[in-house]
């Protein structure tokens, strides 16, 4: 991923974890590679007439609870069961339209997958992380990597 | 009698959203029926009467696009007012989808005072 990207990337999801979660990203470049525990991966795949490629997302799943209670404006007690993935797989629906507008602009027509999720472990965030191939930010605190790919 | 309203998207989250922006909007609302797809939604209204639908494009099964042309074919719903609340940002598209009857469309994430100006305007 280029600068551009990850500048785009930081951007896209700055505007909608705080528009969507009242949520704010902080850009980081000192994160240590301390794995934050169970995390889940969302991916979104995208395709147009010229172009083929992927955005991913992974966070914490104590993180992706907190984001569902914030959009939901309920306690995390009250949260209906997999709430929290489910806010993670919509934070990226949304953030990947965002990104594609901005990457490509409004002209180029894309149809977007269904958002997936897998699980993450501690010792495969740390994997994720010490590759390098990840944007790697801030939001209310928790690490979250963020890739985009195009093929 | 309230205005009976069609929640269709996939994502759990959204439905909750929209239902609890409508729930406050200060609307009078009366059933609010969800959907996970096109098909789901195309089921609901065939056995409900609804007055307003809120649909997402991009769903499992059956995507939006499919299900309004679905809508138009059947002379009971086909005058039904459609809202798209999308993530969708290409202007052919939204165009398109002017063009086969739906009333508004609102971008993910959407901001619920635009959504109650909408919907009231709509309902008028």
């Amino acid at each position: 991923m280029n600068a551009d990207d990850n500048e785009i990337l930081i951007k896209v999801f700055s505007s909608i974890f705080e528009d969507f979660a009242f949520m704010f990203v902080e850009e980081t470049f000192d994160l240590e590679d301390d794995s934050p525990g169970e995390c889940l991966r969302a991916k979104i795949e995208f395709n147009s007439k010229s172009k083929k490629g992927c955005l991913e997302v992974v966070a914490p799943v104590e993180f992706c609870d907190e984001t569902a209670k914030n959009i939901l404006g309920t306690d995390v007690e009250e949260l209906p069961e997999n709430a929290g993935e489910n806010a993670l797989k919509e934070i990226l629906n949304i953030s990947c339209g965002y990104f594609l507008a901005e990457k490509f602009g409004t002209e180029e027509l894309f149809d977007l997958s269904i958002p997936e999720t897998s699980p993450v472990s501690g010792k495969e965030w740390n994997l994720l992380f010490n590759e390098k191939r990840h944007t790697t930010f801030l939001v209310d605190e928790s690490p979250v990597l963020a890739r985009f790919v195009v093929i | 009698m309230g205005y009976n309203v069609l929640i269709a998207d996939d994502s759990m989250i959204i439905r909750k959203m929209i239902a609890k922006t409508l729930n406050i909007s200060g609307l009078d609302i009366g059933e609010i029926y969800f959907a996970e797809n096109g098909r789901q939604a195309l089921k609901q209204l065939k056995e409900n009467w609804v007055d307003i639908v809120f649909a997402d494009i991009n769903m499992p099964e059956m995507n939006g696009i499919k299900m309004i042309e679905e809508m138009r074919k059947e002379n009971l719903i086909k005058s039904i007012p459609v809202v798209i609340i999308s993530t969708e940002r290409n202007r052919e598209r939204i165009e398109t989808l002017k063009a086969m009857g739906v009333k508004a469309y609102l971008s993910k994430p959407f901001i619920p005072e635009e959504f109650s100006r909408t919907v009231k305007q709509l309902l008028r």
